[in-house]
């Protein structure tokens, strides 16, 4: 991989890797610290990355990057602010569906929801989605499955709540 | 592909993920069309797909490489650049170090002692003939025969230690008086005194005068009268040259008890170590 082809990849592909990680971790400052350890790594790794792999390279050193890191900030605080906005949301009369959405989100376990926003914001298939996660297809395909239920359950309860 | 009410979520799922082939989202497609009871149900599971959000990442110019950016120093020359503190000898005095000290300097003296003895060895060879001479010397208008023999051993030794210090010498000058009576020496008398002479200087066998007639041993004793007087002059000169030499740069040795140290060396030993009290000062300072 040559400069100009590193910057390409920085143009096409750090806002959605940092949106993957902002949306998992809540954190700015710590999401771009994460983006940018996973943009040196692919630098000083360039040349073995393939261009066209640059991004589920980027996403995988990213997701592995924020699990260290949500592993370390369990340490530390327990209490994720989260599940206030989701509790908020769901008190509303009227609410958005996109912020209920984001609130059950939130509710899922890491993993759930780094499966969901990888499929969902990125496209990815289960195959590339278990490469990314080092998961297999099937347990890619259980997990996501899950998480969707639990999603819809969510949203089934919110419509019971407003009507 | 057979989709029923009991496998229906299976294929929901996989179908709002776009994981289907197209034939089978015809089909799924179709099934909701058959079942509408199941068609909110696919309507939910899309409900539950995140519209992706438009997230920028603000500090993209962190990321960017640039050529400048590769520019770096060699490690070599970054090496030049380190500072690196300056070594500090502390020393602790407990017993170890005490015992440590103690043993070099011992083995310090042992060195001086033994250099001492290494280079008085002929000296003291000398000194020792001297010595000899010395107590003999009374009995010289008699014993010639014993000087006679020892004034090989002293000549050749004065030759083979040519730059001893003045006072080492000195006590070979005494032996050049001794010498004179040699010429006056009573034959009989050196036959009968050689026994006496032998045990005490054994380089003295060298010349082997009993096996000389007594006339020879006369002469031999003439000649070797007259050649070590000679030598002996000469000898006395050459040392006096020395002594100039010395007395010029008499501070070029220096005398502690009876040890030669050059001053030169001992001057740069102390110089060493007022350099380095000095510069403990300045950094206690």
């Amino acid at each position: 991989m040559k400069e100009f082809e590193f910057n390409q990849c920085v143009d096409e592909y750090a806002n959605s890797v940092y949106r993957f990680i902002l949306k998992n971790i809540a954190h700015v400052e710590d999401a771009q610290d994460i983006v940018q350890t996973a943009f040196e790594k692919l630098w000083v790794n360039r040349n073995k990355v393939e261009p066209l792999k640059a991004k589920s390279y980027l996403f995988t050193v990213a997701y592995h990057q924020m699990i260290d890191h949500i592993r370390k900030e369990k340490k530390v605080t327990i209490t994720p602010n989260y599940e206030e906005a989701g509790a908020k949301a769901t008190y509303q009369k009227d609410p958005e569906l996109k912020q209920v959405l984001l609130a059950a989100i939130n509710e899922l376990n890491p993993t759930q929801k780094s499966l969901v926003l990888l499929k969902d914001y990125e496209g990815y298939t289960y195959q590339e989605i278990g490469e990314i996660m080092n998961l297999s297809e099937s347990q890619v395909k259980v997990y996501l499955y899950r998480a969707r239920i639990f999603l819809k359950e969510k949203l089934v309860h919110l419509e019971k709540v407003a009507s | 592909m057979n989709i029923n009410e009991t496998n229906y979520e299976n294929y929901f799922l996989l179908y709002i993920d776009k994981e289907l082939s197209a034939a089978e989202n015809a089909a799924v497609e179709n099934f909701v069309v058959a079942y509408p009871a199941y068609a909110a149900e696919l309507d939910q599971l899309k409900k539950t797909i995140q519209a992706p959000e438009d997230t920028i990442f603000d500090n993209k110019a962190l990321l960017y490489r640039l050529p400048a950016m590769e520019a770096s120093l060699s490690p070599d020359f970054k090496n030049k650049l380190y500072k690196k503190p300056a070594r500090l000898f502390k020393v602790e005095f407990n017993n170890q170090t005490k015992a440590a000290l103690l043993s070099v300097a011992a083995v310090f003296v042992l060195l001086i002692g033994y250099r001492f003895i290494e280079t008085n060895s002929v000296s003291s060879f000398n000194s020792t003939v001297s010595n000899t001479v010395k107590p003999n010397a009374p009995k010289l208008s008699s014993d010639h025969a014993s000087l006679e023999k020892k004034d090989a051993p002293v000549y050749t030794t004065v030759r083979s230690a040519p730059k001893k210090i003045n006072y080492r010498l000195s006590p070979k000058e005494e032996l050049v008086p001794a010498i004179n009576p040699i010429a006056t020496i009573n034959v009989q008398e050196t036959n009968n005194l050689m026994a006496q002479s032998m045990p005490i200087t054994k380089e003295a066998n060298n010349i082997q005068t009993s096996d000389l007639p007594s006339n020879e041993i006369a002469q031999v004793a003439n000649v070797l009268a007259t050649n070590t007087t000679s030598k002996e002059t000469s000898n006395v000169t050459e040392t006096t040259t020395y002594q100039v030499v010395d007395t010029d740069e008499e501070d070029r040795s220096v005398y502690i008890a009876n040890f030669e140290i050059d001053a030169a060396a001992l001057r740069g030993i102390t110089r060493k170590f007022n350099a380095i009290f000095k510069r403990n000062k300045s950094e206690n300072k």
